[in-house]
C-alpha cells in the first residue's frame, strides 16, 4: 500500500513535471482520464495491459503503435515506463494525483456548474469568465443539469460549494419555517 | 375563534419576508469510501480536529482522522443512508450540545436531541463537548460533603464535592443501584442553599434498563434536577464514545456558573469498548487487548474536567462517579487499573457479599476514599473511625473464628459488634438516608448498644431506634444537622435515648 502510494507520487510528479501550460494539462487529463475509461470499459486491453503472460517488450510495441499520435510523447514514455514496470493497474491513482499536483503548479481552479436546465454557450463562456476573474484562476470547468434543483444554479470551485438553487432555497426556508 | 384568510397569508409573507434569501457557501468534501460507521472523504482541507460535518439525508459525522490525502469522519446516524461520491459539508463548529437548567428532567441523545418526547429543548446556552480540563490553580482543595444517602460509603469512604470516586465490581453486583441511590439522595440538597444537580450518563445500556432507572428517578421525584444522556447498546460506537464528554460539557455548565453537579458515568468500560471499535476501523494501530495507544488519555482528560472551583471562579464543583465493569473480579485488567489510577479513590462492590445478602455490596477492605475525612461531617467522623476499626478487627477474627471453637470473651465480643455493624450497613435500594439519622445509628453500634440485639432483630431495632430520635428526640437530629458535630451533651443525651428505646424494645 504504503510503496504503490510512493510509486503514484513518482508518476504523478514525473508527469507534472512535463505540463506547462492549461492546454497540456487538459490535454494529459483528458487522455489519462479516457485511456483508464477504455481500459475498464473493454476487458480485451485490461487484459492485455495487466496480463503477466505478455511480455514486457511486447507489450510496449504493441501499446506504442497504436498510441503513437494519440497521446502526446511525454505521456506515451511514461505509460511505457509504467507498462515495463507492471505499474499499468496504478493509472487511476496517477491521473488523480496527477490532477492535484497540476492545479497547483498552473493555479487551476476545478469547477462543476450544475443547473436545472441546459445552459446555451453564450451561457457558458460569460460563466466561465466571469468565474475565472472571480478567482483569479485558469479555470477547468464541467457543465451538467439536474432536474430536481429546479432553479438557480451550484458551483463547486474546488472544495467550495456556491449553492442558489431553488430546491435548496426552499429546504432552508422550510427548516427556518417549522424551526427544525 | 374569528381567523381571517389576508391575515394568514399577510404572517406567512412576514415570516417568509424574514428568511435569509442569500446564497449557501460551504465548504465540501467527497465520499470516497463509507462502511462500518466510518467514511472517508477528500477535500475538506481546512476541517478542525472533532468538528462536525453533515452528509446528506440529515446524516451528521465528527471529523477525527486528519491525514494528508483523506479525512477520517465517523458517523452519528445510520450509514446506510452515506454513498459513495456523496458531498459531504463543513459546519465550522467542533461538536457542541445545549447546556442549562432547561435540559433538567430531560433524556437527551449525546448530541443534546430530546428523546422523551417532551418537546424541543429552549437551551440558551451551548458548550463544546470536548473542553480543556482546569489546571491547579483554578482549583480548590475538596472538602464539602456529598452525600449518598448510603451508610457504608458515607461513614468510611466520604465523598467531597469536586472529587472523582470510582465505582467497580463485576455485572450484577449493585454498582448502577449505588450511583442511582446518590442521585435520588441529592433530593435533600435542592431544600438548602447549595443543590447538587446531576447528570446520568448511560453508555451502551439496553434501552429498556435506561427506561426503568427514568422511571425510577421520576417515582422518586429525582428527575426534576437530572438530566439523563443516552447512547443505547443500538446506537453506532460513535455516539457511545462522545456520550461521557457531552454529559459532563452539561455538568461543567453548573460548575462553572457557582453551583453543584454531580455526574455519574454508566459506564466507562463500555465507552472504551467502542473506542475501540471506531479506532480499529479507522485503522489506528491496537495497543493492549487490542485497544488504541491513546485509551488512557481518552478516560484521563475526561474525569479532570471534574473538580472543585476556586473562590475566584464561583466555588461551584462537578463530581463524577464514573462506573467500570470488572469480569471476574480482575481489577487488574487494562481499563480498570487505567481508570483506578485516575480517580481519587474506588468503592469496589464484590460479587461474593451480593450473594451474601451484603447490600450495597461494598467491600470495605479494597475501597478507598483519598480525600478521606476532610469531606465528612465532624459527627461522622469521629464514629468512623470506630466504625472501620471494628470492622477491620471483625474481619480478622471471623477468618479463625471458623476453625475455633471455643473463643474467648474479648474474641467474641469483636466478633458480635462486628456482625452487628455489618447488619447496620445493609440498606435497601431507593431508600438514601439523611446524614444526622446515619449517625445515630452508627453510634449506637458503635457504643455497644446492639450487641446484645439478635441479629435478626437488628433491622427493626434500628427502624425502631430512628423514629423513636424523630418522635422524642427531633432536637438531637436537628443539632447533629445543625453543628455537624456530637459535644459531650449531646453524646449525654444520644445515650440515654437511646438505653430509653432499648427498655421498650
Amino acid at each position: 500500500m504504503k510503496q504503490n502510494h510512493k510509486k503514484i507520487k513518482i508518476y504523478s510528479e514525473a508527469l507534472c513535471g512535463s505540463v506547462d501550460t492549461f492546454e497540456g494539462f487538459q490535454d494529459i487529463k483528458t487522455s489519462l482520464h479516457g485511456l483508464a475509461a477504455l481500459s475498464t470499459k473493454d476487458l480485451t486491453i485490461n487484459t492485455f495491459l495487466k496480463s503477466k503472460s505478455v511480455d514486457p517488450n511486447q507489450k510496449m510495441n504493441i501499446f506504442t503503435e497504436a498510441f503513437k499520435g494519440v497521446f502526446n510523447d511525454s505521456l506515451l514514455d511514461m505509460l511505457l515506463v509504467m507498462i515495463e514496470n507492471d505499474d499499468i493497474n496504478l493509472l487511476i491513482d496517477v491521473n488523480k494525483s496527477f490532477v492535484v499536483l497540476a492545479k497547483k503548479k498552473l493555479n487551476i481552479a476545478y469547477v462543476e456548474v450544475t443547473s436545472s436546465s441546459d445552459m446555451d454557450d453564450n451561457a457558458r463562456i460569460q460563466l466561465s469568465d466571469a468565474l475565472s476573474n472571480i478567482t483569479k484562476k485558469k479555470i477547468d470547468i464541467n457543465f451538467s443539469t439536474n432536474k430536481n434543483l429546479i432553479g438557480g444554479l451550484k458551483i463547486k470551485i474546488d472544495d467550495m460549494l456556491f449553492d442558489s438553487s431553488l430546491k435548496t432555497k426552499l429546504e432552508n426556508a422550510k427548516s427556518k419555517l417549522i424551526g427544525v | 375563534m374569528d381567523i381571517k384568510t389576508n391575515q394568514i397569508g399577510d404572517l406567512l409573507r412576514d415570516q417568509i419576508k424574514n428568511i435569509d434569501n442569500n446564497v449557501d457557501v460551504n465548504e465540501v468534501g467527497e465520499v470516497l469510501e463509507i462502511g462500518d460507521g466510518v467514511a472517508r472523504t477528500s477535500g475538506l482541507g481546512n476541517v478542525m480536529s472533532s468538528e462536525l460535518v453533515e452528509f446528506p439525508n440529515n446524516v451528521f459525522g465528527m471529523a477525527l482522522n486528519l491525514e494528508e490525502e483523506n479525512v477520517g469522519v465517523v458517523l452519528f446516524g445510520d450509514s446506510s443512508l452515506v454513498k459513495e461520491g456523496d458531498i459531504v459539508k463543513r459546519t465550522g463548529k467542533v461538536v457542541e450540545v445545549p447546556v442549562g437548567k432547561e435540559l433538567l428532567g430531560r433524556v437527551v441523545s449525546p448530541l443534546g436531541v430530546p428523546m422523551d418526547g417532551k418537546g424541543p429543548i429552549n437551551a440558551k446556552h451551548t458548550l463544546p463537548i470536548e473542553r480543556k480540563a482546569l489546571g491547579v490553580m483554578q482549583r480548590f482543595p475538596v472538602k464539602e460533603p456529598l452525600q449518598t444517602g448510603l451508610k457504608s460509603i458515607d461513614s468510611m469512604i466520604p465523598i467531597g464535592r469536586g472529587q472523582r470516586e470510582l465505582i467497580i465490581g463485576d455485572r450484577q453486583t449493585g454498582k448502577s443501584a449505588i450511583a442511582t441511590d446518590t442521585i435520588i439522595n441529592q433530593k435533600s440538597t435542592h431544600d438548602g442553599d447549595s443543590p447538587v444537580y446531576c447528570v446520568y450518563v448511560a453508555i451502551g445500556q439496553k434501552a429498556s434498563t435506561v427506561a426503568k432507572l427514568v422511571g425510577e428517578l421520576e417515582a422518586n421525584g429525582a428527575m426534576e434536577y437530572t438530566t439523563v444522556v443516552v447512547a443505547n447498546a443500538s446506537d453506532p460506537a460513535p455516539l457511545q464514545y462522545i456520550a461521557p464528554y457531552s454529559g459532563c460539557a452539561m455538568g461543567e455548565y453548573y460548575r462553572d456558573n457557582s453551583m453543584h453537579g454531580l455526574i455519574v458515568y454508566d459506564d466507562l468500560s463500555k465507552q472504551a469498548t467502542a473506542y475501540r471499535q471506531m479506532s480499529l476501523v479507522l485503522r489506528r494501530p491496537p495497543g493492549r487487548e487490542a485497544f488504541p495507544g491513546d485509551v488512557f488519555y481518552l478516560h484521563s482528560r475526561l474525569l479532570e474536567r471534574s473538580s472543585k472551583l476556586s473562590e475566584d471562579l464561583g466555588s461551584g464543583s462537578l463530581t463524577a462517579l464514573p462506573v467500570i465493569e470488572t469480569q471476574e473480579g480482575d481489577v487488574s485488567a487494562y481499563i480498570p487499573t487505567n481508570v483506578i489510577s485516575i480517580t481519587d479513590g474506588q468503592i469496589y462492590l464484590d460479587t461474593n457479599l451480593f450473594n451474601g445478602g451484603v447490600r450495597p455490596a461494598v467491600d470495605v477492605g479494597l475501597s478507598v476514599s483519598r480525600v478521606g475525612g476532610s469531606a465528612q461531617i465532624k459527627a461522622m467522623k469521629k464514629i468512623a473511625g470506630k466504625l472501620r476499626l471494628d470492622l477491620a478487627q471483625f474481619r480478622e477474627l471471623e477468618a479463625f473464628a471458623k476453625f475455633a471453637s471455643d473463643l474467648d470473651e474479648a474474641t467474641a465480643a469483636q466478633i458480635t459488634r462486628g456482625r452487628r455493624m455489618v447488619e447496620i450497613l445493609k440498606q435497601n435500594q431507593y431508600v438514601p438516608m439523611s446524614t444526622a439519622n446515619q449517625v445515630v445509628i452508627i453510634y449506637a453500634a458503635s457504643q455497644g448498644y446492639l450487641d446484645d440485639i439478635d441479629i435478626e432483630s437488628v433491622k427493626e431495632f434500628e427502624v425502631g431506634l430512628l423514629e423513636h430520635f424523630a418522635s422524642k428526640a427531633s432536637d438531637c437530629i436537628k443539632e447533629i444537622d445543625d453543628t455537624g458535630d456530637i459535644g459531650d451533651d449531646l453524646a449525654d443525651k444520644m445515650n440515654k435515648t437511646i438505653e430509653e428505646f432499648k427498655k421498650s424494645f
